[in-house]
């Protein structure tokens, strides 16, 4: 275990240049992580919103406040995010799109689409 | 627990789920933004409809399983430790079947 400790590990992550298939992979990710994470508060909007008249009106009216609202926006871009790259996975799954070239546009097209849906949500949300 | 879900069936069910769930929520956002339910009575009776029920409840499985599969490959990728990967691994599944029992019971009690 000590040889590996000594053997140099290259720091300079910041420094390097992601092409689009590298920056969806990761966002992919990171966008699940995040999707796991706000599954609990999720759940519990959900069991409020169910269980009387006064519940459904606290959690629209928790959703109206800013940073929640920022929140559920944030969670909705992830959702979106997560979804649309997975279908480009899924595309791979069955040999589509697999060439070099088709793989970086289609995760060019996904994140175009993506900031799509999501300035649309977020007009939605906010305007 | 994680013996059975190692290799192609973990990339299986990761695979077939995704898809219950990307048409799940593709059919769910039709329908809120066609036919919202503005009241509660509305929402409520939407969700106490067998069909609807049935189909989230099934959602939520497909979820929590292939969010174990995902979380599975971040923590088996980061971990550093045989502890740290048993010990979060074991933490993770713990809490997506405590939030099955949770959905459960909350679908059974609007299905009353």
């Amino acid at each position: 275990m000590s040889e590996r400790k000594q053997r140099p590990v290259f720091q300079g992550l910041w420094h390097l240049d992601y092409p689009a298939t590298a920056l969806i992979s990761i966002a992919h990710r990171i966008t699940g992580m995040l999707l796991f994470l706000l599954l609990p508060p999720v759940i519990y909007l959900f069991e409020l919103s169910l269980a009387d008249e006064a519940g459904f009106r606290q959690a629209l009216s928790w959703l109206e406040l800013s940073p929640l609202r920022l929140l559920l926006f944030v969670g909705l871009w992830a959702l979106v995010l997560h979804l649309f790259a997975g279908i480009r996975l899924l595309l791979l799954d069955i040999d589509v799109g697999v060439s070099f070239l088709s793989a970086r546009r289609s995760a060019i097209v996904v994140n175009a689409a993506v900031a799509v849906v999501t300035l649309a949500i977020g007009g939605a949300l906010f305007l | 627990m994680t013996r059975q879900l190692s290799g192609l069936r973990a990339w299986l069910v990761q695979r077939l789920s995704a898809l219950y769930i990307g048409l799940f929520v593709l059919v769910a956002s039709l329908a809120l933004a066609f036919d919202r339910p503005v009241t509660f009575a509305q929402w409520r009776s939407a969700l106490a409809h067998p069909a609807v029920s049935t189909t989230v409840l099934l959602f939520f499985a497909a979820l929590f399983v292939h969010a174990w599969v995902g979380i599975r490959d971040i923590v088996l990728d980061y971990a550093r430790s045989a502890a740290w990967r048993l010990g979060l691994l074991v933490f993770v599944g713990f809490s997506l079947l405590l939030m099955s029992a949770w959905v459960g019971r909350i679908l059974l009690e609007v299905a009353k």
